[in-house]
């Protein structure tokens, strides 16, 4: 079995005494995030790709539709699924085929966030009741690892949700027509909120929490408590599995500094978008689209 | 300084750019491949680089896992120990060096180091091939002096990558300018006191007197390696850094 | 001119390459050589492993099949008896795709190219030893019997055959796939251009050559791309 290599004594009792100066490896204040960097490529007609960098840690979310038949005891809404299997690309320690536990917890808490907590509404995927609907498909795609996996793939997830377009559906009573991309103007996803993943790892019997770990942090630390909440404060969930106990007052302190966080990468994920619209704005056509009037 | 010829993969070296042969032998470093009789043949793309003094030619490329050859300086880390060796890692992924348990200067069965799991040391590669498991030594095995090498306490560890890691031990000429163009050590040398140790596995050791000042003369390596400073450049980036610590 | 590439993308990957096409665009990641299974370890060369990874979804028999052909074409260009019993492991990424639908078989074998060429710069990146340099090209038969290397899509779809073959700098042939309506007339036009293009793609440039054909074939591309690389490396003993 690969072995994943811990860090040296040297390294470890290094960052500690650092941390214990205020220091991280980096520079960096401990709650501030390495330099983000999202984009969304593809060509002009190519929607749903999002490219979160994260300092040195990259992922790609990549949103995908097509039309199935419904769940038989979910008639009414549509089916969303999150795949995220991790590939040797990043890390040699994963092999493929076989799930690491990286890869489970990264799935679970996904799934937790995005999907149990409603973000994408199912119920506006729905195309004939019980017959057809949409099948929402996100591919995580994890290329580089230096920490942090989970707010990453979690902010690339959105991002890409908040990109994509899905086919236009036209009912007629009985026949559904579903228009290619070429045909009709594809119809964004219908989003109830954005939550994000604030990871804290802490140190040193609870004392010290930092957010965005580097690699290296995080495999020194004690443990880690993951808080998914959207920019209007609302938690969606709360995770702390396993790792040295900490202080019920200090799980308060988190959830009230990641939400300044959710916060920035909400408006940064805002920012990236009306940018990459412009972008892809074919000569203004989409003000000659928009159905308002001007005041 | 002449643009020197760039070799892709699978190229036959021109005769026009070898060396004489010094008492009849060619040395070929890493980077090339020999075909008898008298083909030399490049395996990946790189710059020719020729030492017509010691009749060697090879080609320099910069990315790229370290390969353990005699003789190299070595940064390992303890994994585990086994009944007569430590079992240490000089690269992640790759399979362990032994480390001989008696392979220090002045160590018998009643006096010898006791490394745990996690533990650096200053190591020689003494033995390396394709066939065989890599053998390490913290003493020189001729003289049973320690010469430097032996467990590394406190400090930080750094990773740059190989090739800035042989320059960093490449010397310096007979006018005391740097061989491999690092200045950065020497410059920060003038103001900070630090101990230093140098792996030709990518791994660079450094121990200084406050976390501050490690950190300071640890970032510049990597810094002059990642973005590829010249000297100028990194003159520049140790002032800066100095005026802060 | 040669498709868009970018050296080293990747941090945490010995060596790594992004290629983009006018159809697909391949990140390719590599590691090695590195310890190897038991199971799959070979006592006198190095194990190669492909893994291609779809953007979306998770890969199926088809993904098998293209990581068995890239896995041979890459035996023949890797020195695997330079590092026995160890592992190369290749991780191809496919980023983006062809929008238009395109039949089956067309469309696996026009990725073929984009993926052989992305390990080949990957593996470059890395500093694993070669034997050769590779170079992989696409062409499209039309209907009419009109031969075009690298086709745009609306071509693809609506090709009569569609073949991928890679050759060396010395003009072996690596990869040999097609796919479609053709005959041996056909293919034998058909590998003559590609072994042109792709000695073209590496030859040692000469300021006639590239006056005298200015086409969008002769342009020596991965020759500048991987001699552009090597300089760099060695860029700091320029300055002192």
């Amino acid at each position: 079995m690969p072995h994943q290599p811990a860090p040296s004594t040297n390294e470890q009792a290094f960052l500690l005494s650092a941390l214990r100066e205020n220091i991280r490896l980096d520079a960096r204040p401990l709650d501030a995030y390495r330099p983000i960097d999202l984009s969304f490529p593809g060509g002009p007609d190519e929607y749903g790709t999002a490219d979160v960098r994260i300092g040195k840690t990259r992922v790609l979310a990549k949103i995908s539709a097509e039309v199935v038949a419904p769940y038989a005891d979910r008639k009414f809404e549509g089916v969303f699924t999150i795949a995220c299997e991790l590939s040797p690309m990043a890390s040699a320690a994963w092999e493929v085929g076989r799930q690491d536990q990286a890869e489970i917890l990264l799935s679970r808490l996904l799934e937790k966030t995005i999907r149990r907590s409603g973000a994408l509404d199912t119920e506006s995927l729905c195309i004939v009741a019980g017959a057809k609907c949409f099948h929402i498909r996100a591919d995580i795609h994890v290329l580089d690892h230096d920490g942090n996996l989970v707010d990453a793939a979690c902010l690339a997830l959105i991002a890409a949700l908040l990109h994509f377009r899905r086919p236009d559906v036209e009912i007629h009573g009985e026949e559904v027509t579903v228009f290619p991309l070429r045909e009709r103007e594809p119809v964004k996803l219908s989003m109830q909120h954005q939550p994000f993943c604030i990871t804290t790892s802490y140190f040193d019997g609870g004392l010290i929490m930092l957010q965005d770990a580097t690699r290296l942090e995080e495999a020194c630390r004690e443990g880690e408590v993951v808080v998914s909440m959207n920019r209007f404060g609302e938690v969606c969930s709360m995770a702390k599995y396993g790792g040295a106990p900490v202080d019920g007052l200090g799980l308060l302190a988190c959830t009230k500094a990641a939400l300044e966080k959710v916060k920035m990468l909400d408006r940064l994920v805002r920012e990236r978008l009306a940018e990459d619209e412009k972008r892809r704005d074919k000569g203004g056509l989409m003000k000659e689209l928009r159905a308002e009037n001007e005041r | 300084m002449a643009t020197s010829t760039i070799l892709l993969p699978g190229e036959v070296v021109p005769t026009d750019q070898l060396p004489k042969l010094k008492k009849g032998t060619l040395t070929l470093g890493p980077g090339l491949r020999h075909i008898p009789p008298s083909t030399i043949l490049s395996t990946t793309a790189g710059a020719l680089h020729v030492d017509h003094k010691k009749s060697a030619l090879w080609l320099e490329h910069s990315n790229g896992r370290y390969q353990p050859a005699g003789g190299d300086l070595v940064i390992a880390q303890v994994h585990h120990g086994g009944a007569e060796s430590y079992s240490c890692s000089l690269t992640p992924y790759t399979p362990f060096a032994s480390l001989g348990q008696l392979a220090f200067e002045g160590a018998n069965k009643k006096t010898r180091p006791q490394l745990k799991a996690g533990d650096l040391v200053y190591a020689r590669v003494s033995k390396a091939s394709k066939w065989d498991d890599t053998e390490i030594e913290c003493f020189n095995s001729g003289t049973g002096k320690a010469e430097g090498m032996g467990p590394l306490k406190g400090g930080m560890l750094f990773q740059v990558s190989p090739l800035f890691a042989r320059r960093l031990m490449m010397g310096t000429d007979k006018d005391g300018t740097s061989k491999g163009g690092v200045v950065v050590l020497e410059e920060v040398g003038e103001k900070v006191k630090f101990e230093v140790a140098v792996g030709r596995n990518g791994r660079v050791w450094v121990d200084s007197g406050s976390v501050r000042e490690t950190l300071a003369v640890g970032k510049l390596l990597v810094q002059a390696d990642e973005q590829g400073l010249n000297v100028e450049a990194q003159r520049k980036a140790v002032k800066k850094v100095l005026k802060d610590v | 001119m040669g498709p868009d590439i970018s050296h080293h993308p990747l941090a945490g990957a010995d060596g790594s390459a992004t290629i983009s096409s006018n159809l697909y665009s391949v990140l390719a990641a590599v590691n090695g050589p590195i310890e190897v299974q038991r199971r799959d370890e070979l006592p006198e060369e190095a194990a190669i492993e492909v893994n291609i990874r779809p953007a979306s979804g998770v890969g199926g028999p088809r993904e098998r099949w293209l990581e068995s052909v890239v896995t041979a074409v890459l035996r023949s260009v890797l020195l695997v008896h330079m590092h026995p019993r160890t592992l190369i492991q290749v991780t191809l990424q496919l980023t983006t795709g062809p929008t238009l639908k395109l039949k089956n078989a067309t469309r696996d074998i026009s990725v073929l190219p984009s993926l052989v060429n992305a390990a080949f710069l990957a593996l470059v990146d890395g500093g694993l030893p070669l034997q050769s340099t590779v170079t992989a090209v696409l062409l499209a038969v039309s209907g009419e019997e009109v031969i075009s290397i690298d086709p745009a899509e609306k071509e693809l779809a609506g090709c009569k055959s569609v073949h991928a073959l890679a050759y060396t700098q010395h003009g072996d042939l690596l990869l040999n796939e097609s796919a479609g309506n053709f005959n041996l007339e056909v293919w034998e036009e058909v590998a003559d251009r590609a072994e042109k293009a792709c000695v073209a793609a590496v030859a040692l440039a000469s300021e006639d050559d590239e006056m005298a054909n200015g086409t969008a074939e002769a342009a020596p591309w991965l020759r500048r791309e991987l001699e552009e690389k090597a300089r760099d490396a060695v860029a700091w003993r320029d300055h002192t």
